[in-house]
């Protein structure tokens, strides 16, 4: 509030041309001291690391992989896992064991499934 | 002569299963302590001429993650349809693995290699670290791994 009158003023002194005010008045430009002592907002740095290295190479993670909405670690069809998506391979995942035929390659006989037996 | 008699049996096999002779097969994994997370392995076969057959097992529920098991994935082109039916959890470190599962004889001295392709989240895949002949007489002897294995062995 201070300050608006002092620049009001001043801006008037120039405004009206009127030396007599300025100087009789005693008026004087103050040096904005607020601005050299405001404080400037930390700038906090930020590292963006965007440099993955993602297929089989030395250190890979998985979890910067490109399916970027699923950051979890766990396996989402891992054997305490319940849900049908796991079941059907609705997911994009394969079915679990037990739960669809192995498949017809030759290597089981009768259809028989492998199990774990652990 | 005698790649022609195995394919003759497997060929049984698949037309007339009731027909060919199979017998019960124990596959145990016993893994190393690698220091890290659960591991994927991919357990697969391929004939005499290195031609992938089919697959045994997958230890690892998410096939995004497939592409790390980089020699099953090169011979399947990722297909996930390889392993339905097939797929349990991935196997932590220390952990063992046993699968029991009902093979044809027709696979046995005949030219078929078993292999396991394994990989870890922020780790080095490791393709093809284990892969042994199946024959009658390598039954019950153990193959070690290089990185995620500590040994394999298959057995009737």
């Amino acid at each position: 509030m201070k300050r608006s009158l002092s620049l009001l003023l001043i801006a008037s002194a120039l405004g009206s041309g009127s030396a007599a005010i300025a100087g009789g008045q005693g008026l004087f430009l103050v040096p904005d001291v607020g601005l050299a002592s405001r404080a400037v907002p930390s700038a906090n740095l930020t590292l963006i690391d965007g440099d993955e290295d993602e297929d089989g190479g030395w250190l890979w993670s998985w979890s910067g992989d490109e399916d970027e909405d699923d950051d979890e670690d766990d396996d989402e069809c891992e054997d305490d896992d319940d849900e049908n998506d796991c079941a059907t391979g609705a997911t994009g995942n394969a079915a679990k064991a037990g739960t669809a035929p192995p498949p017809n390659n030759g290597l089981f006989t009768d259809g028989t499934a492998p199990v774990q037996s652990n | 002569m005698k790649s022609l008699i195995a394919a003759l049996a497997l060929s049984t096999a698949l037309i007339a299963p009731g027909l060919a002779l199979a017998r019960p097969v124990t596959l145990t994994v016993n893994m190393a302590q690698y220091g890290g997370p659960g591991a994927y392995l991919a357990v697969y076969v391929t004939d005499a001429s290195g031609a992938y057959v089919g697959s045994l097992w997958m230890a690892g529920g998410k096939s995004k993650y497939y592409k790390h098991l980089s020699d099953w994935a090169q011979m399947t082109g990722g297909d996930v349809a390889q392993v339905d039916g097939i797929t349990g959890a991935s196997v932590g470190a220390g952990q063992q693995l046993q699968l029991s599962m009902d093979l044809s004889d027709a696979l046995f001295d005949a030219g078929y290699t078993l292999h396991i392709d394994a990989a870890a989240e922020e780790m080095r895949d490791s393709p093809n670290e284990i892969a042994v002949p199946l024959t009658a007489t390598g039954a019950g002897q153990a193959v070690r791994g290089r990185r995620y294995i500590a040994d394999f062995t298959y057995g009737f």
